[in-house]
């Protein structure tokens, strides 16, 4: 088998439109941030190596359009995800309120083998943005990611560059565990072919 | 056949997939191409990506390269080759791929899992190729996933107005894609598309890789040993560069090893010999399934097989692949043997047969067992079946057969005749012969490209006259290659194809097609009547 095993996580960041999904992804792969709002046609693909501990990944990350009329590629999107990324602003309550169905919509898409513990992450995002604006607090924010199911929960602003490194860093290690639930299977060559050479067709398709 | 031309900017369909306005010669940023969608929006220009979604039936596809191809004259084939690929990109990565190599290849293999996960590409690193496996797999997936509908379209091909062909084969869970600039008829890449994908299924076998998918997370990557990536890229090779290797998958058919009936049938006769031979773990038993003599380049020597179990042809040329790629490591030491479990896809695609291989002077000796623990019974076959054929004396005469072969048939036919080239197939024995390649660097490199497109006009003519199969084909085609002109000369009926080069000067009017007629009919008539010595004809049987 190959000599260097190469690991490919594949991350979906989901939420509602403008929460900042495209910000935290260029600001966490390219240390930029663009005041210029655009929105996200489809799906943007961005790539990133990251060492963890003593190996070196691949992120993968499926930066995918909040707005409705995109949702039909869903199945396409999120098929074999390693990690999902919820993303809500700080500042918009109805973001918010989405979470849990931006949750539910990615486990009956994926078709996730266990939904229990595949890994997600919640991230609030834009607290640069003047606190007398904010309408949910963290406190509350915490709580309904305890409820999720002890879903982790960051605080980021994509703008500021702050805490987006600490997220992905959770991101990638919940993911490469994920991944790596695939090596306990084993890949012995032990589907043997019986042949009954007397047989009149048999086992030949020609 | 569904034709359309998205002329909605916001209808996002094409909107992953943008040949870049003003035409850029690398990738562009993801910031750009946001840009540039609003400067131009898609359908105003030439520039625009052109989707084809073909249904099922392929007729329609044919009639379209059919009508295409017909209203040109004097198809220039050999013009606008390489560089075209570089021409547009796709719409990701937020900076300018470092890649450069990446995208100015003329033809380009990737295989991916339905994750959209990568697992080969022929071409670019790792970094480069992992984003574009999320547009491939969109842009699939796009077009797959009606739910209430399993018989919804499947994306086949795009051709973008530059002429770039991508074609898709989904095989879910994987996806194969070849991106091309050369221009060849659709057929050509979903054969090799679907070569791959036999190739895949030789290294895992399809319930190995349904086991693993279970988790559609899981990356089949990994699982690939550096030899099979090794041959996966020899494989691309040769789909890329057009050259002599083609034929096998043109063809569909083996390459000829010619010998003498009385050589061959020596050689058949100490297979079988082998069969009579008891030396499994249970009395009497016997655990060699197939036996076969191959000489470089995967050419057929010599075949022991159960009656009614003759091996495909797909299956062979991968068995060939697989048993040459491991020659690399070991050529010349005859003392080195391999044990290799190998899937033959159309043999049992969801199970391993086992690969006794063992070079004695570059010819390899393969011998195939279910059983997984037959090692040490093949090697004492292995040992009789050398020492029954004093081997080293028999490869001089076989070394000499091929070498007198080929000049033989330049020699009579080519020569004499002012035929370029030629390729014959015997579609009995699903083997073919070809002669000497052309010295001409420009024909030689291109011969497969004149034959596939030569061969796609008679499976056209086919399907579009539905009634009898068996009816005699013939195609002349002219194509100019710089200052030179070409006549491309194929026939097609239920026992053989021949496909042949013969140069013309143009201003010598008229093609004599008559004339080309004449010789080509001759070679037929040559290879008929020596059919024992150019193929292996029923191979020793048990």
């Amino acid at each position: 088998m190959s000599s260097r095993k190469k690991t490919l996580l594949k991350v979906i960041i989901l939420g509602d439109s403008g929460v900042g999904k495209t910000s935290l992804m260029q600001q966490f792969v390219n240390k930029k941030f663009s005041h210029q709002y655009k929105a996200t046609i489809g799906a943007d693909f961005l790539t990133k190596e990251l060492p963890i501990d003593d190996k070196t990944v691949t992120m993968q990350i499926w930066d995918t359009a909040g707005q409705e009329r995109f949702q039909s590629l869903g199945v396409a999107f999120y098929r074999g995800a390693d990690c999902c990324i919820l993303v809500y602003d700080v500042n918009n309550a109805k973001s918010f309120e989405s979470l849990l169905a931006w949750k539910d919509e990615f486990l009956i898409q994926a078709n996730v083998s266990l939904p229990e513990t595949f890994p997600f992450i919640v991230i609030g995002n834009k607290i640069d943005i003047d606190e007398n604006k904010r309408v949910v607090s963290y406190k509350k924010a915490a709580q309904v990611c305890q409820q999720l199911g002890n879903v982790p929960y960051f605080e980021t602003s994509a703008k500021d560059g702050i805490n987006v490194e600490e997220a992905f860093d959770v991101v990638s290690r919940n993911a490469l565990q994920q991944e790596e639930a695939n090596d306990e299977f084993n890949d012995d060559y032990n589907d043997a072919i019986n042949i009954h050479l007397d047989g009149e067709a048999g086992n030949c398709t020609c | 056949m569904i034709r359309f031309i998205d002329n909605d900017p916001d209808a996002g369909s094409t909107n992953f997939l943008r040949p870049a306005a003003g035409g850029p010669t690398t990738a562009v940023s993801l910031e750009n191409i946001h840009e540039t969608s609003h400067e131009t929006p898609l359908g105003s220009g030439a520039s625009s990506p052109e989707l084809t979604v073909y249904d099922d039936d392929d007729s329609e596809d044919a009639a379209f390269m059919l009508s295409h191809l017909v209203s040109d004259g004097y198809q220039s084939v050999l013009q606008g080759e390489s560089s075209d690929f570089s021409n547009f990109s796709f719409a990701l990565g937020a900076e300018p791929a470092p890649d450069v190599d990446f995208a100015s290849q003329a033809k380009q293999f990737f295989i991916l899992s339905s994750a959209g996960k990568p697992i080969f590409s022929y071409h670019g690193t790792d970094e480069t190729v992992t984003s574009y496996m999320g547009v491939i797999q969109t842009l699939v997936a796009f077009f797959q996933d009606d739910k209430d509908n399993d018989n919804g379209d499947n994306l086949r091909t795009i051709t973008t107005s530059n002429r770039t062909k991508f074609s898709v084969l989904n095989q879910s869970p994987l996806l194969f894609m070849a991106v091309s600039s050369q221009n060849e008829p659709d057929g050509v890449l979903s054969r090799q598309l679907a070569f791959l994908h036999n190739f895949l299924l030789s290294i895992f076998s399809r319930s190995f890789i349904a086991r693993s998918f279970t988790r559609a997370n899981f990356n089949l990557q990994n699982h690939l040993s550096s030899n099979d990536v090794r041959a996966l890229i020899e494989i691309c090779d040769g789909f890329a560069h057009r050259t002599m290797t083609n034929l096998n998958f043109l063809t569909s058919s083996l390459e000829y090893f010619y010998l003498k009936k009385a050589v061959r049938a020596r050689i058949d006769d100490v297979f079988l010999s082998l069969r009579a031979l008891k030396l499994g773990d249970e009395t009497d038993s016997n655990n060699l399934l197939y036996g076969l003599l191959v000489a470089p380049h995967g050419k057929l020597i010599s075949i022991l097989r159960p009656r009614n179990r003759s091996l495909h042809t797909i299956d062979l040329q991968i068995l060939f692949r697989a048993v040459f790629s491991l020659a690399r490591d070991g050529l010349g030491d005859s003392q080195e043997e391999f044990w290799v479990p190998i899937c033959l896809p159309k043999f049992n695609a969801n199970g391993f047969l086992y690969a006794y291989v063992r070079f004695v002077d570059s010819v390899a000796l393969i011998l195939l067992s279910a059983t997984k623990g037959a090692f040490y019974e093949m090697k004492q076959y292995a040992n009789s079946f050398v020492a029954k054929l004093e081997l080293p004396k028999i490869m001089g005469s076989l070394a000499q057969s091929l070498q007198l072969a080929r000049n033989g048939i330049t020699a009579a036919f080519v020569h004499n005749t002012n035929i370029l080239h030629f390729v014959y197939i015997s579609k009995k024995h699903l083997q073919h012969i070809n002669s000497r390649l052309p010295d001409d660097e420009v024909i030689r490199n291109n011969v497969a490209r004149f034959y596939h497109v030569l061969k796609d006009f008679l499976d056209t003519q086919d399907s579009s006259q539905t009634e009898k199969g068996d009816e005699t084909r013939i195609v002349f085609r002219k194509w100019r290659t710089g200052e030179r002109y070409l006549v491309g000369f194929g026939l097609a009926n239920a026992s053989f194809e021949i496909y042949a080069l013969v140069p013309h000067s143009f201003g010598n009017g008229n093609v004599r097609k008559d004339l080309i007629f004449h010789n080509i009919m001759g070679i037929v008539r040559w290879c008929a009547r020596n059919e024992e010595r150019l193929f292996v004809v029923g191979g020793a049987v048990f």
